[in-house]
């Protein structure tokens, strides 16, 4: 079970203490305050920590790099391979066509904007070096089950968090307060029941995508990477949610059902509710519970 | 290369200067029944541009469902037979098994690839693509900076169209706020999600309450490069395209007469521009 964070000052052992690994760095905006893949010092310091604590580290890139943005992010992915990063994730596939050439043997993931629809794409990835995937979100359960088994990756399974549901060029924020302090006030768009929240540059559900109720379905179907969006959240949501997720995976893993009680201590940190995204064929923002829809 | 989303406009197209006109397929092109032809007239469609010497693409930039690719490939077996000159795709692993079935054809990766820099190119040249779509609004100092370097794919970008709000490719808002799935030829089609078989509804147009401080859409802006055209070539740009494959025939013609004049004041300006596509 992993998670994110975007600055060094999150990389605290009681608030990472559920999680496995940690992706480090914010990959949807350059300038934001702290962020680990412009500042050397702090993501070697991040990355040297991770270790103490025995996690693995990982570092994510720009989700939307200019070409003349690339030469920054082949430096900061240096410095972390010296410091001895797990892995890089990204999102970009010229940044993954970047790395596997001058990055060889590079553990590669892709990232949640790397466009993977189908095998063919996965397999086109795999090509790189690339050995962990995270499947485009309007996939279906069924179809990340066949995707899974025809490239033999690795598959990340988002399973609770807001999801990322777009990105731009312009930070949409910029006319509404000052940068950087402007994107880390949380700031919703709404138009009638619908509500996402607005980093400025990405755009993510209102609602929590929450999967709690389904680990031991994920489980079955062979799922064993499991992530839990926080870079948007703060550290209390990152260490209480982590925590429940691994009570609820441990105890599916020994084939419990778990607490009860899971998706309403969850609901605490989730002020506009949950959603399943599109796992079951349905409109994303739809929550079906512990119903598994026919 | 210009748009059209009926027979109708493919010939108005054709009548103002395009030599390439795109078109789209019902449900297995974004836009869903809006913007896509009825599959019986992709014939019809064919033989215009056979008879003006100009060559049709047809944009299959729907993701087609994974569990179902042999439907796909069966189709598209048709629609290559009837004489379509190349394809613009969206996913980058069918570029290179459509590259490998029909190694004449000529392949364009679509905007949703999401090319944005160098490396992108070189990605998707690897990939099978002869020619990448860059995405609206893009500056020419940036093309400059994608183009730059010899051995890449030609660089296509938008002469006119819609810089949204999102990275084309890089936004699946709509399906996450209203998507049904529906069964249809065997495969599944998903028409709240434009990437999937249906049309977006642009649900980033609705007046959004912005965290209480002001009310409106999500910004967008109409770009339209006419007047620097040379800017573009001189950047490494080998074609122009125009969006919008719902336009009526009469705007089809309008703007592809804009294009082409600006074009040819290319020729009379000295500028070196010998775009055709593959």
């Amino acid at each position: 079970m992993h998670t994110q964070v975007a600055t060094l000052e999150e990389i605290d052992s009681g608030y990472l203490e559920p999680y496995d690994a940690v992706y480090l760095g914010h990959p949807y905006c350059g300038r934001y305050p702290g962020n680990l893949l412009a500042d050397h010092g702090a993501l070697r310091e991040a990355i040297r920590r991770l270790r103490y604590l025995g996690k693995r580290a990982y570092l994510s890139t720009p989700a939307a790099p200019t070409s003349p943005e690339l030469p920054a992010v082949r430096e900061a992915v240096a410095v972390a391979v010296a410091a001895g990063i797990d892995a890089v994730e990204a999102h970009n596939l010229g940044l993954i066509h970047m790395l596997a050439r001058e990055f060889p043997g590079l553990e590669l993931h892709a990232g949640c904007f790397a466009g993977v629809y189908t095998h063919l794409g996965a397999l086109e990835l795999k090509r790189y070096g690339v050995t962990r995937i995270t499947p485009n979100f309007e996939l279906s359960l069924d179809e990340i089950d066949y995707l899974k088994e025809a490239t033999g990756l690795e598959v990340t399974l988002w399973v609770h968090g807001k999801i990322p549901l777009g990105i731009t060029r312009d930070c949409f924020l910029l006319a509404y307060g000052e940068c950087p302090a402007v994107c880390r006030e949380d700031f919703w768009l709404r138009h009638r029941d619908w509500v996402l929240k607005c980093m400025g540059t990405v755009v993510l559900s209102g609602p929590d995508l929450c999967m709690v109720e389904h680990l031991a379905d994920l489980l079955a179907r062979g799922y064993r990477t499991f992530c839990i969006g926080t870079l948007t959240e703060g550290p209390a949501y990152r260490r209480e949610v982590g925590r429940i997720y691994r009570e609820a995976l441990e105890a599916a893993g020994r084939g419990g059902a778990g607490a009860r009680d899971l998706p309403e201590r969850l609901a605490t940190h989730s002020p506009h509710g949950f959603c399943n995204g599109y796992f079951f064929g349905r409109s994303g923002r739809d929550y079906v519970g512990a119903a598994v829809p026919g | 290369m210009a748009p059209a989303g009926s027979r109708e406009a493919v010939a108005a197209a054709l009548a103002s200067g395009a030599d390439v006109v795109y078109v789209g397929l019902a449900g297995w092109s974004r836009g869903g029944s809006l913007a896509g032809l009825p599959a019986g007239e992709l014939a019809a469609c064919v033989a215009l541009v056979r008879e003006a010497g100009a060559r049709l693409y047809l944009a299959l930039n729907v993701v087609p469902d994974l569990r179902a690719l042999e439907v796909f490939w069966e189709k598209l077996a048709g629609w290559v037979a009837l004489g379509v000159d190349g394809l613009i795709l969206n996913d980058y692993g069918l570029l290179r098994e459509v590259r490998r079935r029909y190694p004449g054809l000529g392949l364009t990766a679509s905007v949703g690839c999401g090319a944005l820099n160098r490396e992108d190119l070189l990605f998707l040249a690897a990939a099978g693509a002869d020619t990448v779509v860059l995405p609206p609004g893009i500056a020419p100092e940036e093309v400059a900076a994608v183009a730059s370097g010899g051995m890449a794919p030609a660089v296509e970008v938008f002469a006119r169209g819609v810089r949204e709000p999102f990275l084309l490719g890089r936004c699946w808002l709509a399906g996450y706020l209203r998507r049904v799935a529906v069964p249809r030829e065997g495969r599944t089609l998903y028409p709240g999600s434009a990437r999937r078989g249906g049309t977006c509804g642009r649900p980033c147009r609705v007046p959004w309450n912005w965290g209480g401080r002001a009310a409106g859409p999500l910004p967008e802006e109409e770009i339209a490069v006419y007047h620097h055209l040379a800017e573009y070539v001189a950047a490494g740009v080998r074609y122009f395209k125009i969006q919008g494959r719902d336009l009526p025939p009469e705007r089809v013609r309008v703007l592809v007469e804009e294009l082409r004049a600006g074009l040819e004041r290319l020729d009379h300006g000295g500028v070196a521009y010998t775009g055709r596509y593959p």
